[in-house]
């Protein structure tokens, strides 16, 4: 489940913090043209992907999405350089805000850079100990960057993650993770919008995802949309293949194999109908 | 008929009842129209209505909000009487209870082991101040005090695997990972106010 991770131990309290989103306070400090610092949980700033739906292209979220935080707790400032040119940083309890791996806080740092009126570039990193021994020989860094270019009718991006980490195991081992998403998105009209997205995600080592594996998928979503006022019914249609190859890829299959175990398969497709109602005021 | 296709049938029929419903309350006491066409006002008594867009910096939104950008209804013109509110705050509930229903039934301690675990979380969802497209926020009024915002959501998935796997599990993901089966991914409820040069200080929850 997102905001708790595979190797580290449950934050205290996660029970009632898994229920909220986004909760936090921001405050717009008099500093040059203004200084934003937020401080709570907030929406990660790693990731083209949304937590919610709603505000995707797709139904389904994309592999690197799942395996980045889609939220963080801790601190953050952003200011505006210029028109153009935007930082931010942050510091964070960890790379899973409901994990507590450590009494480390994790850091790190983005910069969004409007190369056009259509196209934005952004890079976003992400540094911190993600498990019991805090030696900086064995932090985790990531590394994610994003092109977007944004058009009347058709959006697309070009998203990769990059992350690593060296295990605390016999011969430190270090463990592997790569993604990479190009979406496209088509706006046929008020109403109807299409989009694509083919992707790739490799754990090689298994540290994200328990199984080593590598992941291809293309997944393809017709939308429909009733706006009603300050409503917002969204219909989606999509269909997903997986494939998933490795020592430990697959995916679950039919019935059980042997008592609590269920089959494995490389491939997987996915007929998905999704119903989103939104209201905002 | 199953079980399943009759709950699937039902929920999505509560869904488009529930919809209809409010578009008849809304509708009430609203002047129909005629079918014939009536003189134009002249063109002296119209008046554009336009809003200050906000001076935002392009790129502080490059959160993790999601690409999509929303396709926003006209603003209301319905003012709030009571009667609607208690007729929008009982729909509302419905889905949020039949969200929260859904929770327990499903609810699975998490695990530091697969990701495939959990089934969806009632969250509170917002855009941050540097959101990528923050509708709501383009449309305030500069000379303005900051309004709040408010709003919720619920999101219905069914997810057909043609594996047909016997835990109905998506393998090795965080989110959306019940297959074959009709769900309640999430659902929310939130407000917000936009930090501005009125009003530096602003919660989001």
């Amino acid at each position: 489940m997102f905001g708790f991770s595979a190797t580290a131990p449950t934050f205290d309290g996660f029970k009632a913090l898994r229920h909220l989103g986004p909760t936090n306070v921001s405050y717009l400090a008099p500093v040059g043209k203004g200084l934003t610092v937020q401080g709570g949980i907030f929406a990660s700033l790693i990731g083209y992907d949304s937590l919610y739906a709603k505000d995707n292209f797709n139904y389904t979220r994309p592999w690197g999405a799942d395996f980045t935080p889609y939220l963080m707790m801790g601190l953050n400032a952003s200011y505006s350089f210029n028109e153009k040119l935007t930082g931010a940083v942050f510091v964070i309890n960890g790379y899973w805000h409901l994990a507590n791996a450590n009494s480390v806080p994790s850091s790190g740092g983005q910069l969004a850079y409007q190369a056009s009126p259509h196209v934005t570039v952004k890079e976003t990193v992400l540094w911190g100990s993600h498990q019991t021994d805090t030696s900086l020989k064995y932090w985790r860094s990531l590394s994610d960057t994003i092109v977007e270019r944004k058009g009347d009718r058709v959006t697309f991006a070009f998203e990769y993650i990059y992350s690593s980490e060296r295990v605390v195991a016999l011969g430190k081992p270090r463990a592997l993770m790569m993604a990479s998403q190009l979406p496209i998105h088509w706006t046929i009209n008020k109403r109807w919008s299409a989009t694509v997205r083919p992707e790739v995600f490799w754990d090689r080592d298994g540290r994200w995802t328990l199984a080593r594996q590598t992941v291809k998928a293309i997944t393809t979503t017709v939308e429909y949309r009733i706006p009603y006022r300050w409503t917002n019914t969204i219909l989606r249609l999509e269909h997903r293949w997986d494939d998933s190859r490795g020592p430990d890829g697959g995916f679950f299959r039919g019935a059980e194999v042997a008592p609590g175990v269920i089959g494995l398969t490389p491939t997987q497709h996915l007929l998905i109908f999704g119903l989103i109602f939104t209201f905002d005021r | 008929m199953n079980n399943q296709m009759i709950g699937i049938t039902g929920v999505f029929a509560l869904t488009f009842f529930l919809l209809v419903l409010l578009h008849w309350f809304l509708s009430l006491g609203r002047p129909k129209r005629g079918r014939f066409l009536r003189p134009t006002a002249p063109r002296g008594t119209f008046q554009l209505k336009t809003k200050a867009v906000e001076d935002e910096s392009p790129n502080v939104s490059q959160r993790r909000d999601g690409p999509h950008k929303e396709t926003e209804g006209e603003p209301s013109s319905i003012k709030a009487t009571p009667a609607r509110c208690i007729i929008a705050a009982i729909i509302g509930a419905t889905f949020l209870s039949a969200g929260a229903l859904a929770q327990q039934a499903n609810e699975i301690p998490p695990k530091p082991a697969n990701a495939a675990v959990v089934s969806y979380v009632i969250a509170l969802p917002s855009r941050s101040a540097s959101s990528t497209y923050d509708p709501s926020a383009e449309l305030e009024p500069k000379s303005s005090e900051p309004k709040w915002h408010y709003g919720g959501f619920v999101d219905f998935g069914y997810l057909l695997d043609f594996n047909h796997p016997l835990n109905h599990l998506f393998r090795s993901r965080g989110t959306t990972f019940h297959v074959d089966n009709l769900f309640v991914n999430m659902a929310g409820a939130y407000a917000k106010k936009k930090a501005s040069e009125q009003s530096r200080w602003a919660p989001d929850q």
